[in-house]
């Protein structure tokens, strides 16, 4: 079997998503410069494109937005996330388009050089309503440029999760610059009620999703931690700290543990119980949340696979995480909390179905 | 128990509840399309009726007048009562540049024929040159415009410092914040600025800025365009347009849209 390296990995659903994102920026852009010619048909086309790709862009960066909250309050919603890439490369597109329009029609053909216009025609850095609004709407359209341009999977290889996840985390400064763009943009001139209203419904509903997506995280959290704290000081190995009774955990699934700062995940699979690093070395997916997939640990974001035993990815992945001993004393689940380098071979505990 | 379902993007179908889900998710957000566009569209104020005639040239014959801004002063447009009311038309160059004459190759006062791109609002002309033909010379030295009136007492105004040339028309619209920095650039290249006065009944009045003796008012005012100020002149009546000789002492920020008349001018 020959390996070929394969940039893009094609599968149905992406390309039915990819088709699905082009229609919705189609019939946006066709609906907006439509029916803007018929209610204001004075409206220069320029303008009309301009306002019809900000528009657009910032309709997608609220749907990228929701993807992530949405998922964590119902899994269900995680094809959408599967390929939320491909949605904010062409949100960044779309962004990248407004942007050169606007940079054309506002710095072009002047005295000065547009990028040198854009950052010196309006120099009132120091008060909030006249502030230089294109100015923010640039350091947006660069950190979406950046989290575009990393977006593929080589860039996560290369910088580590924890970096690139950082740099991802920058969509939410992107996106509180462009609500400023907007706010001291646009609606500085466009002063209707609705339109101020839209803005605030959009934050309200992109930061209300992350707020009870936070609390349910921080209820899971806090019952895993519980857990330890009702029942440890039980009789238990050196070392050792009660983790659960092994019928708590389903058959191929997973409980997450928060012992001191380890972030644990205890799978149980054929009367067998491991426990590895619960962070997915690809996006930083919640691997407790994942299932025992053809014998391997399958992460519920991307699907990432790691072996039980050592934490390793099947050849020819090369991943690998922390693992930790388990321990098993009757119905009792007891776990080490200190990590094994990652990719160590750790001796499932074995679960005894008679007891 | 019936086993969960476990959804991984890898495989070639999703399990029917993710599916489900995903569908509402992407019937959401396509029903939600004509709602956000309707708004989006119909909220907007409006739009202007200016014209950037752009791709449809025109030959006009006219008297060359260079200052305070370069005009066209058309003797042939209309006659009323037997007088001859020409149509002053302001002159300007391509891009976000004014038009500049060598005053020796086309002195005040030439008969000249203009080709260019015509920019219309609301009886305001602006003509963007693309070349212009000296048909005969004139050496008179102290060229006066035809209709040139001067207001001696200086009066108050406010309003919105924009360009005429996309405020007529290039630009729609062409004025307020989003239009700022082009305003600027506009000015910056040597078009001569424009105060917006909204007079409170909905009609609003145009003036040309120029400093205390005709000189041009850029960059001084650079940090009051696009935002509400006030200010004093004298009001020169000039054809069919009013030019402000601006004491630029007195320029001060305000809403654009207050109605009292601010301190007095001296
Ligand atoms: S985070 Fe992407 S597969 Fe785990």
């Amino acid at each position: 079997m020959a390996l070929s390296y394969d940039p893009v990995h094609w599968t149905p659903h992406k390309r039915l998503y990819d088709r699905i994102l082009i229609a919705f920026i189609g019939v946006y852009l066709l609906c907006f410069i439509g029916l803007q010619s018929i209610f204001h048909p004075d409206c220069t086309l320029e303008t009309t494109v301009i306002r019809a790709t900000g528009t657009l862009g910032f309709f997608m960066l609220h749907l990228i937005l929701i993807i992530g909250p949405l998922c964590r309050l119902d899994r269900r919603f995680l094809p959408l996330l599967y390929n939320r890439r491909h949605f904010g490369v062409a949100m960044f597109l779309v962004a990248l388009s407004h942007g050169v329009f606007n940079l054309f029609q506002f710095h072009a053909m002047g005295n000065v050089d547009p990028m040198v216009s854009l950052f010196t025609s309006n120099t009132q850095y120091g008060s909030l309503a006249r502030f230089p609004f294109q100015a923010l709407g640039f350091f947006a359209l660069l950190i979406l440029f950046l989290m575009a341009a990393t977006s593929h999977d080589f860039w996560m290889k290369n910088l580590g999760p924890r970096v690139w996840k950082s740099l991802h985390m920058g969509v939410y400064f992107a996106y509180a610059l462009l609500v400023m763009h907007v706010m001291l943009g646009v609606i500085q001139l466009e002063k209707s009620p609705v339109l101020i209203g839209m803005v605030g419904l959009g934050m309200f509903v992109v930061i209300g999703l992350h707020v009870a997506a936070a609390i349910k995280q921080s209820k899971i959290d806090a019952a895993s931690e519980r857990n330890i704290a009702i029942e440890a000081g039980q009789a238990v190995p050196e070392g050792f700290v009660y983790a659960c009774e092994w019928a708590e955990i389903a058959n191929n699934k997973a409980k997450m543990l928060l012992i001191g700062k380890e972030n644990i995940a205890l799978f149980r699979y054929e009367d067998k119980i491991s426990a590895v690093h619960n962070v997915c070395k690809h996006q930083n997916g919640p691997l407790s949340e994942g299932r025992i997939i053809d014998g391997c640990i399958t992460c519920p974001w991307h699907g990432y696979q790691y072996l039980p035993e050592n934490g390793q990815s099947p050849p020819p992945f090369t991943e690998k995480l922390s693992t930790y001993d388990v321990f098993v004393k009757g119905t009792s689940v007891y776990v080490h909390p200190s990590p094994y380098p990652e990719g160590t071979q750790r001796i499932p505990a074995e679960i005894s179905m008679v007891s | 128990m019936q086993e969960e379902e476990f959804y991984i993007g890898w495989l070639a179908k999703a399990p029917p509840s993710f599916a489900r889900r995903t569908r509402q998710f992407i019937l959401v957000s396509v029903l939600s399309l004509p709602l956000v566009i309707g708004c989006l569209v119909y909220f907007q104020q409006g739009f202007s009726n200016g014209v950037f005639e752009y791709g449809k040239q025109t030959s006009l014959i006219g008297k060359f007048s260079p200052t305070p801004a370069p005009f066209l002063i058309l003797e042939s447009a209309n006659q009323t009562n037997g007088r001859l009311t020409p149509q002053s038309i302001l002159l300007v160059g391509v891009g976000k540049h004014g038009y500049f004459a060598d005053p020796k190759e086309i002195p005040a006062g030439s008969k000249v024929r203009v080709d260019g791109f015509l920019i219309y609002r609301e009886g305001k002309v602006a003509l963007q040159v693309k070349s212009i033909a000296v048909l005969e010379k004139d050496s008179s030295v102290n060229y006066t415009p035809f209709a040139s009136v001067l207001n001696a007492a200086p009066i108050r105004l406010q309003g919105e410092i924009t360009d005429p040339k996309c405020f007529l028309g290039v630009m729609n619209p062409g004025e307020g914040k989003p239009h700022q920095d082009c305003a600027v650039r506009c000015l910056a290249g040597g078009i001569p600025p424009l105060l917006k006065v909204h007079d409170g009944d909905g009609k609003d009045a145009y003036y040309l800025l120029f400093g205390p003796n005709g000189a041009p008012l850029f960059p001084q005012i650079q940090q009051y365009v696009g935002s509400g100020i006030g200010l004093c002149g004298r009001i020169q009546t000039f054809d069919n347009w009013q030019m402000l000789y601006v004491d630029t002492t007195s320029i001060q920020r305000i809403n654009k849209y207050a109605l009292d008349a601010g301190p007095m001018c001296h």
